[in-house]
């Protein structure tokens, strides 16, 4: 199907056609994309990612069914067990919500979009424009055009919730354009995992958006766990906000689909806000991935930290493509940028770029990239003091990994991430 | 006020006027034809006499240029370049046929190389340097040719070369930097006017340091020199290279292009000052330096290592870059770039690990002060079959002042298990402890810059030859301060 | 008595070059042989070649280790088999906690061997024992393995990892390097602790200094790749009084006494 097909359909096949302003920013964003179409990789930040293989799905968009959004459904459609054994949980299944959240504490919203733009679209007065970071970029634009649900959190000021939120998306087939929305108020905390398993091995497509706004002293901690099929493509732009003091903790595990690309624009834009961007990428086969960071210092003390790390093993292709901004009189920054891959085998490519951009001069910014094999000094040591080969090589990636899983926080999530890297050595 | 905001003032507070070498020599200079096309170019090869094959390849480049476009994903920006309303040829008048001899060549271009501190009357020189001048368009003299020759060693302006050693020129000119390799390299592949060749024969260690100078005099010219450096198996050469010219409002265009080729176990190490005029305070007129400079480490064993220290030039976009081909071969890369006012620099380097156990280190510190901007871009690549490659980079950025900018761009690229790559690089600005202290030790705020600015280039000043390493320190505190001595 | 390692005619290369031309050696059961020689002699690759490393290639000769073909074994496996490598540079391991690492390890030999594995209060009582008397502190084993130890620590930590694994044969690579007296006593009077009447122990060094605390049977001098001379202790102190002059530049002068 082309993009002037699906234009045709639009009315019938999205949601909420109906809000006037909807309507418009979807028609606005269907003509933007068929001007622009993908990006090829004579633009710089997709250089080192090919998206010719996303092309012929991108349209493959399932009819919306009008009940989807029904509140508070039975779980009737989830049966995949929870990562967490404690948490509130949400289903979406190929980009449509299937199973809602239940028992939430007071202060807290978490609906499907879809529901939200039926019931009570109000919420998105102030950001039906979406982060302008991001607005005219071309993956988010066709995400506006053809998005038909996603989750809606929103914490009153001064909420803490105590569970985890647990959100799966699973995916089997076609493309699915799930767009997100986190507003946390002032001084609220709240940790959101993201959980992306595919349940086929077709070559679907995720085109996937979060945008984060933290108020002032707001604490958002947000975990990604991509583990798409194996014929799947996974694009996911991250777009936050954060007001004075305001805390922003991403972790970005990629085990899954055939290609993955990850872009986060965070903007540190009130005094004291603090972002701390980590990631693990662990790519066999012909799997690739790309980690695409842009850090943007845009008023002075505020900090910022990036820790990606991964482990490429046969035909794999990792790329890391992280910068931090320093705007003009941000003064009293810090930033510190860190990537390191490890490569098993003689076929495996690994492309970092980690680039700073700075326009103050009361700065400490830093980054480091490495770029190599296990250390052969150490695997000989540890076999020498008799352990086995494959058990010293795991040994030494567990370790490879370890202090980049070091920065989550919380520790049933931990757990949950250290299992999954854990398993993807030991196969 | 801080310290640093009372330094950064008062470096910004004196302007590029403190440029010593803004000077004009009043010569009387023969000029093409202002602008370019096609019989430009047969101008400039009829004025250099050459055979028709260079003419050819002048006009390969010329007709490729045409259906090039300037790059644009450099961090610099300013005007567009009107590539008509500049000479592309300037030679001192009494040039016509060429000095013979050093008597031969005009006392007021003498008397122009002593005030910059270059005397070519080799009695008078350093002991061990031998120069070439390049005037313009022209080389007007070039020192100790005998004593070279008797080592073997060819060292002439490349006009000449072209008909001297054809068969080297023509094997060569082009293998490391082909005429179609990028727009300013084009550029000069079609215009260029003269420079530098070097030969080194088969296990030659070159008996004095070789250097050329290159002075853009007359308005409105452009200077497109071509550098062409050829280490046989088991040679070695240390080559200089310094420039200047005189302040103008205007801006000139300075594209030159260096190729270095090494064959088994050859060294060359390749050093620039580069002084050319960096415009006022108002970043009014200066040059802009677009120079493509790569080394080819063909053989087994072979070491390439480029120093720079950049302190002048408005705009400059340059990336001394090594291709490490031959098994075990080395590239260095260690660089000073300081801009002021309202210079840009971008500049870097690549290193192309393609032989097995190939290493590379890359030592660049960026220092911006004033509304400058500087970036440092660079390659690492390891290919397939980088056995065993290794390469370090560190880049660090000094910060002088709230209104600069410093950047850095690395590419990172591994295509080999067993290749290492590490990569650091670090920004921050000079402590005001560190001021403090120099200051509390009695030194006034220049000096203390001075002082730390120098101990910060160190690790890359260390790198050049001690009659530059000592011009460089000075530089190094000029190009900061202004008055500074 | 049975032999514990018995070297025929070894010769070993390094990256193309033979650095071992021809070296015998035998050891019997119980036995604390020293192996000295001047630096470069190929002290170093012998320990390597003995434990297996990559890039240490047996070009020709022979090595029976408790009567079996050394050569057919990998490295874990001469590990599991009770041959262990004190390193002169033992090797830091950022992100492995030494706890971990020596339970992984103990483990693994004790599998390799047949026994039990430990399970974590079993594992944790025998490290105690050890970890006591050779002054190693909790904070040590929390640490990364070797990360941050001082020279001392990393000795110390070597002989814990020998008294852990019970080996046959010990040999020591320069044990002494980068110690002071006090923390080579500490060291010297684990490596006493170990010695049996089952267990052997080849301790090289270049200086005299260690063969003080640690008492061999018998001194080797190792030089231009083959061993040159062989005595008792006091061919130590014949060394620490003459140097090493004697074997300094004559690669085929001196035969195997």
């Amino acid at each position: 199907m082309t993009l002037e097909n699906y234009q045709a359909q639009l009315a019938q096949n999205l949601p909420q056609t109906d809000l006037p302003w909807l309507a418009d920013l979807r028609q606005g964003a269907a003509d933007r994309f068929a001007s622009i179409g993908l990006p090829d990789r004579k633009v710089e930040a997709w250089r080192y990612t090919n998206l010719k293989p996303i092309q012929a799905r991108l349209f493959e968009v399932g009819p919306f069914e009008a009940d989807t959004f029904q509140a508070d459904r039975v779980r009737a459609g989830d049966t995949t067990p929870a990562l967490l054994s404690d948490s509130h949980r949400m289903v979406f299944s190929d980009g449509l919500l299937i199973a809602g959240a239940q028992d939430l504490p007071d202060g807290v919203s978490l609906k499907g979009m879809a529901q939200v733009l039926a019931e009570d679209p109000e919420i998105l007065t102030d950001h039906k424009q979406g982060i302008g970071a991001i607005r005219d970029l071309p993956l988010p634009t066709l995400n506006r055009a053809l998005s038909r649900d996603g989750y809606v959190l929103v914490l009153e000021p001064g909420v803490i919730v105590a569970q985890a939120i647990e959100i799966l998306f699973q995916s089997s087939t076609g493309a699915a354009y799930p767009r997100n929305l986190i507003l946390a108020g002032a001084g609220a905390q709240v940790s959101v995992v993201e959980h992306y398993l595919g349940t086929s091995e077709d070559d679907y497509l995720v085109n996937g958006v979060t945008e984060v706004h933290a108020a002032t002293g707001a604490h958002i901690k947000r975990y990604k766990i991509q583990r798409d099929g194996p014929g799947a493509s996974h694009i996911a732009t991250l777009a936050g906000q954060l007001e004075a003091d305001a805390r922003f903790e991403n972790f970005d595990l990629n085990l899954g689909a055939k290609l993955a690309r990850s872009e986060i624009h965070m903007a540190l834009q009130g005094h004291g806000a603090d972002a701390s961007l980590n990631g693990v990428y662990l790519l066999r086969d012909k799997q690739h991935c790309d980690n695409a960071i842009l850090m943007d210092h845009v008023v002075g003390a505020t900090n910022s930290h990036q820790d990606y790390r991964g482990i490429l093993d046969d035909k794999a292709h990792g790329v890391f493509q992280g910068k931090i901004t320093v705007q003009p009189d941000a003064q009293g920054i810090e930033g510190h940028q860190l990537n390191k891959t490890l490569l098993l085998s003689d076929t495996a490519e690994i492309d970092s770029k980690p680039e700073l951009e700075i326009r103050a001069d009361d700065v400490k910014c830093s980054h480091g990239a490495t770029a190599g094999e296990l250390d052969e000094a150490g695997l000989f040591y540890l076999r020498s003091r008799g352990i086995p080969e494959a058990e010293a090589r795991q040994l030494l990636m567990a370790a490879f990994i370890v202090e980049t899983l070091g920065h989550i926080d919380d520790e049933a999530i931990r757990d949950v991430m250290d299992g999954l890297v854990t398993d993807w050595m030991a196969s | 006020m801080s310290y640093t905001t009372e330094t950064a003032d008062q470096v910004s507070s004196i302007a590029g006027e403190k440029y010593k070498y803004g000077f004009v020599t009043d010569i009387e200079t023969e000029l093409a034809p202002m602008g370019l096309n096609e019989d430009i170019i047969r101008f400039i090869s009829a004025k250099k006499d050459e055979p028709d094959w260079m003419l050819q390849w002048r006009l390969r480049a010329y007709e490729r240029w045409l259906t090039m476009e300037e790059p644009e994903w450099a961090k610099v920006e300013y005007p567009e370049i009107d590539f008509q309303d500049a000479y592309y040829y300037a030679a001192p008048k009494s040039q016509k046929d060429g000095p013979q001899s050093l008597d031969e060549v005009d006392p007021e271009l003498l008397r122009t190389y002593e005030k910059l501190g270059i005397p070519l009357h080799e009695q008078q020189m350093l002991a061990g340097v031998a120069v070439d001048a390049v005037f313009d368009s022209v080389s007007v003299a070039t020192t100790f040719r005998k004593e070279l020759a008797k080592a073997g060693v060819i060292f002439c302006p490349i006009s000449e070369a072209v008909k001297d050693y054809p068969e080297l020129v023509q094997k060569y000119l082009g293998s490391v930097v082909p005429y179609s390799d990028n727009f300013y390299a084009t550029l000069n592949s079609a215009v260029f006017t003269d420079g530098s060749f070097v030969y080194i024969p088969k296990g030659v260690r070159c008996p004095m340091e070789l250097s050329t100078y290159f002075r853009i005099n007359q308005a409105n010219t452009g200077q497109f020199e071509r550098t062409l450096i050829i280490a046989d198996e088991g040679s070695y050469v240390s080559y200089l290279e310094g420039c200047t010219a005189p302040q103008r409002d205007e801006n000139q265009l300075h594209a030159a292009v260096v190729e270095l080729v090494l064959m088994d176990d050859a060294e060359i190490k390749y050093s620039t000052v580069q002084n050319w005029y960096p415009g006022d305070a108002d970043g009014k007129g200066g040059i802009y330096n677009f120079v493509t400079k790569r080394a080819a480490c063909r053989g087994r064993n072979s070491k390439v290592s480029w120093t720079q220290v950049e302190t002048g030039s408005a705009v400059t976009w340059k990336y001394p870059s090594c291709i490490l081909q031959g098994d075990n071969s080395v590239g260095e890369f260690y660089s000073v770039a300081i801009t002021n006012n309202l210079q840009q620099a971008d500049t870097g380097t690549k290193m192309i690990h393609i032989g097995e156990n190939t290493s590379s280190t890359i030592i660049a510190k960026g220092i911006s002060a004033g509304r400058s901007q500087s970036t440092y871009r660079g390659l690492v690549r390891m290919q397939p079959g980088a056995k065993g490659g290794r390469n370090y980079t560190q880049c660090d950025s000094l910060l002088i002042g709230d209104k600069c900018g410093a950047h850095t761009v690395p590419y990172i690229e591994n295509r080999n298990r067993t290749a290492q790559i590490e990569h650091e690089a670090t920004t921050a600005k000079i402590s005001e402890d560190q001021l403090f202290y120099c200051s509390q030790r009695g030194l006034t705020d220049e000096e203390a810059l001075s002082m730390i600015v120098n101990g910060f280039c160190k690790q890359v000043l260390q790198e050049l030859p001690m009659e530059f390493a000592v011009e460089a320190q000075k530089l190094v505190g000029i190009s900061l301060e202004g008055s500074v001595g | 008595m049975t032999n514990m390692l018995e070297i025929k005619d070894l010769h070993a290369e390094v990256g193309g070059t033979e650095i071992l031309k021809g070296l015998s050696l035998t050891i019997g059961e119980g036995e604390v042989h020293a192996i000295m020689g001047p630096n470069g002699a190929g002290k170093s690759t012998l320990s390597y070649v003995l434990s297996g490393r990559d890039g240490y290639e047996v070009t020709s000769g022979s090595i029976t280790y408790r009567g079996q073909d050394l050569f057919e074994l990998a490295i874990e496996e001469r590990a599991a088999a009770g041959i262990f490598l004190g390193f002169q540079y033992p090797v830091e391991l950022p992100g492995v906690s030494s706890t971990t690492f020596l339970k992984t390890a103990l483990n693994a030999v004790l599998r390799q061997r047949g026994e039990d594995e430990l399970d974590a209060v079993q594992f944790m009582k025998r490290l105690r024992v050890h970890t006591k008397s050779l002054n190693i502190s909790d904070d040590m084993l929390r640490r990364g393995v070797n990360v941050g130890f001082s020279g001392g620590e990393k000795k110390r930590n070597e002989i814990l990892q020998m008294a852990l694994l019970e080996p046959y044969l010990a040999v020591l690579d320069e044990t002494d390097s980068g110690l002071d007296i006090d923390a080579l006593k500490v060291v010297a009077d684990g490596v006493n602790a170990l010695r049996g009447p089952t267990r052997s122990m080849l301790v090289i060094t270049h200086y005299q200094r260690l063969l003080d605390y640690i008492v061999p049977d018998f001194v080797h001098v190792l030089a231009h790749g083959r061993i040159a001379r062989t005595g008792g202790k006091e061919l130590a102190l014949e060394l620490e009084e003459k140097g090493y002059g004697e074997f300094a530049d004559a690669p085929h002068g001196s035969e195997a006494a």
